[in-house]
């Protein structure tokens, strides 16, 4: 890797609006996602509230409090004028539910509800054993569910 | 709906008045009580007024020239046969000519919402409390208007204030209405009559007034703008929801304890500032004060606070009780005769020195009950945040490439349930409202912005702005401009 940026690689999400600060929600423990041996880079995943997860947004440096961010953190984000995110501190808001339904324009009928929201959360000892086979998952295993089912496993 | 008018008969007579103000106040006019009106109807060259404007030409030799010349910031009244019919407020003289002996002056004049008062002029509400309704909020920001009880007609929107901390600040009023209003299906609305009231963006109400066929003029379909297929509303969740951080060292402590004080606390914060608050807080000794060569302590942490711990280190007893008893021993050894104890060849050791050695021995002991520990209070710190959420509605049935997305981020939700309602009730209402329907039907005063009009065929017409032509010799017609509800 070369001695540059690194940080250049790690977020290539396109978010349209104009927003230069936005809270978001860490749904993974900061994790070191690259190194060219003089400075370290820690990412997280972070849902925006948009639905979709932001991934691997770098923490900000000189910010050592950020590294002990845990699943399910507020944090507030900052967009950088090439559109790359990075993280700038804990917020005091983060995305909560994400509900949708559809409405029927001629005759305003709703549709069912459905529960989009993005959940990142420790793992249970009962989940442990459904999601890998007791033994296969760590402890402290996290778990992102969207809907309340179960996206991806982290560890 | 403005009830105390009736619909015109289409022959019927049109007598518009103009009317100036130069000192009457809204209310005044409401009341009916205001003794500065100046008639200028005999002055009148054309006069058009909407729901949220009004422009008059006046023709005049020389008599409104001067002191008599309606001047920006007085109130316009007009009347339609002799009744209040609309008031606003002169904003300019918008032109002027003279020809041929013949002055000619177009003034325009605004409802009271459509001034920079309330459009542009940021402000500051107090702080409401959790359970203020938002009607109370809604009167407040119009009293500051300098509206009066009796400008105000405001409904009750059954919504309270679900935050400890709810300030609406560097907002415009106008705005601020809107957000107070909006999260209940309100919009803020100032009448003919200049009073503030709310009109429902509801479509599925019953209608307001009902047209026959008979006194409808014309009818044109536009479409103004790509429909909303989607409304978010963000809103924050007035539960909040606790987060907390890894595990981590929140502070270190280092204690020496001794035979010098039996018990030590020392009180631990989990931040410099005191305030942060942490959880599952324990201890983690680096150091022990019993690495030397006495166990002679022990080590204890406990939770004071949500903020605070405490590390309690106690010495055990019998390191005091030595140093007193060898001490005592020392004096004591000092009492004691020269007697001799004789042990084979001459040698002779005074029993006085045994006791005073034992003594010492004791007193070492004590100094060797000393010891520095070195503590490391670990926890997790965890805040109170707030959630935003997002209910969404979506038009069913609409293809990908004709979605379009409208964001509204509204704090006066109270629950998920509201929050669906307002979505759902939005996207109705911004869906719908991208076709346009211009149509023309004899005049009707009753009609205003926010009433739905349904036409002799069934189809209802949500209005959004009325024109009327109040020019003398023009038809008794009036112009609605709206979308189908």
């Amino acid at each position: 890797m070369s001695t540059g940026n690194v940080l250049t690689y790690l977020t290539e999400s396109q978010i349209t609006n104009a927003e230069t600060e936005i809270d978001g929600k860490a749904l993974t423990r900061p994790a070191l996602l690259a190194t060219d041996g003089a400075v370290l880079a820690y990412v997280v995943d972070v849902d925006i509230g948009k639905n979709v997860i932001l991934r691997n947004v770098p923490i900000a440096r000189n910010n050592r409090s950020l590294v002990f961010t845990d699943a399910g953190s507020a944090i507030r984000l900052r967009r950088t004028d090439s559109g790359r995110y990075e993280i700038i501190g804990l917020s005091n808001e983060l995305p909560g539910t994400y509900t949708t339904f559809s409405v029927n324009l001629e005759d305003f009928t709703f549709g069912a509800v459905t529960d989009l929201t993005i959940v990142s959360r420790l793992l249970t000892y009962a989940e442990l054993v459904t999601f890998g086979g007791y033994g296969t998952i760590p402890y402290g295993a996290i778990g992102i569910f969207k809907g309340g089912a179960l996206l991806e496993i982290r560890s | 709906m403005l009830t105390s008018w009736a619909p015109l008969n289409p022959d019927a007579p049109k007598a518009a008045q103009v009317i100036r103000h130069p000192s009457a106040t809204f209310a005044q006019l409401i009341q009916g009580s205001s003794t500065d009106g100046v008639d200028l109807s005999q002055y009148v060259s054309a006069c058009r007024h909407t729901s949220r404007d009004a422009d008059v030409t006046f023709a005049y030799h020389n008599a409104l020239a001067g002191s008599a010349q309606p001047k920006p910031g007085e109130l316009l009244e007009l009347r339609l046969n002799g009744q209040f019919l609309w008031g606003g407020i002169i904003d300019s003289a918008t032109s002027y000519r003279l020809r041929s002996g013949e002055h000619s002056l177009t003034v325009k004049a605004y409802t009271r919402d459509n001034t920079p008062t309330w459009k542009e002029v940021k402000r500051v509400t107090d702080l409401y409390a959790t359970g203020t309704p938002v009607g109370v909020i809604a009167t407040d920001i119009a009293a500051a208007l300098g509206l009066g009880a009796t400008e105000i007609n405001l409904p009750f929107f059954g919504v309270y204030t679900v935050h400890s901390n709810m300030q609406l600040a560097n907002m415009a009023a106008q705005d601020m209405l809107d957000t107070v209003m909006l999260s209940s299906g309100y919009e803020p609305y100032v009448d003919a009559y200049g009073i503030l009231r709310a009109i429902s963006r509801d479509l599925g109400r019953a209608s307001d007034v009902i047209v026959s066929e008979d006194r409808v003029v014309s009818i044109d379909g536009s479409k103004a703008r790509s429909p909303i297929t989607s409304v978010r509303v963000l809103w924050l969740d007035p539960a909040l929801t606790l987060v907390a951080q890894q595990d981590q060292a929140l502070e270190q402590a280092t204690i020496t304890a001794g035979f010098f004080q039996l018990h030590q606390k020392q009180d631990v914060y989990f931040s410099e500032d005191r305030t942060q608050r942490a959880q599952n807080t324990y201890m983690v000794v680096k150091q022990s004060a019993n690495s030397g060569l006495l166990n002679f302590c022990s080590e204890h942490y406990s939770v004071i606070s949500a903020t605070q711990g405490r590390i309690e280190v106690d010495t055990s007893i019998f390191a005091p009780w030595l140093a007193t008893e060898g001490l005592a021993g020392l004096i004591a050894s000092s009492y004691i005769p020269d007697d001799v104890a004789a042990f084979g060849g001459g040698v002779t050791i005074p029993v006085g020195r045994l006791v005073e050695m034992v003594s010492n021995v004791a007193i070492l002991l004590v100094m060797m009950s000393l010891g520095t520990g070195m503590y490391e209070v670990r926890g997790q710190p965890y805040d109170y945040v707030h959630g935003r959420n997002t209910s969404e509605a979506t038009a069913a049935g609409v293809p990908d490439w004709l979605l379009q997305n409208d964001d509204i981020e509204n704090d006066f939700v109270m629950t998920e349930a509201q929050a669906q309602a307002f979505a759902a009730r939005e996207l109705i209402y911004r869906a719908r409202s991208a076709n346009t329907y211009k149509i023309t039907i004899v005049d009707d005063p009753r009609i205003e912005r926010g009433d739905i009009v349904e036409l002799y065929d069934g189809s209802r017409l949500y209005v959004l702005d009325y024109s009327r032509d109040l020019t003398y010799g023009a038809p008794a017609n009036l112009e609605i401009t709206g979308f189908r509800a």
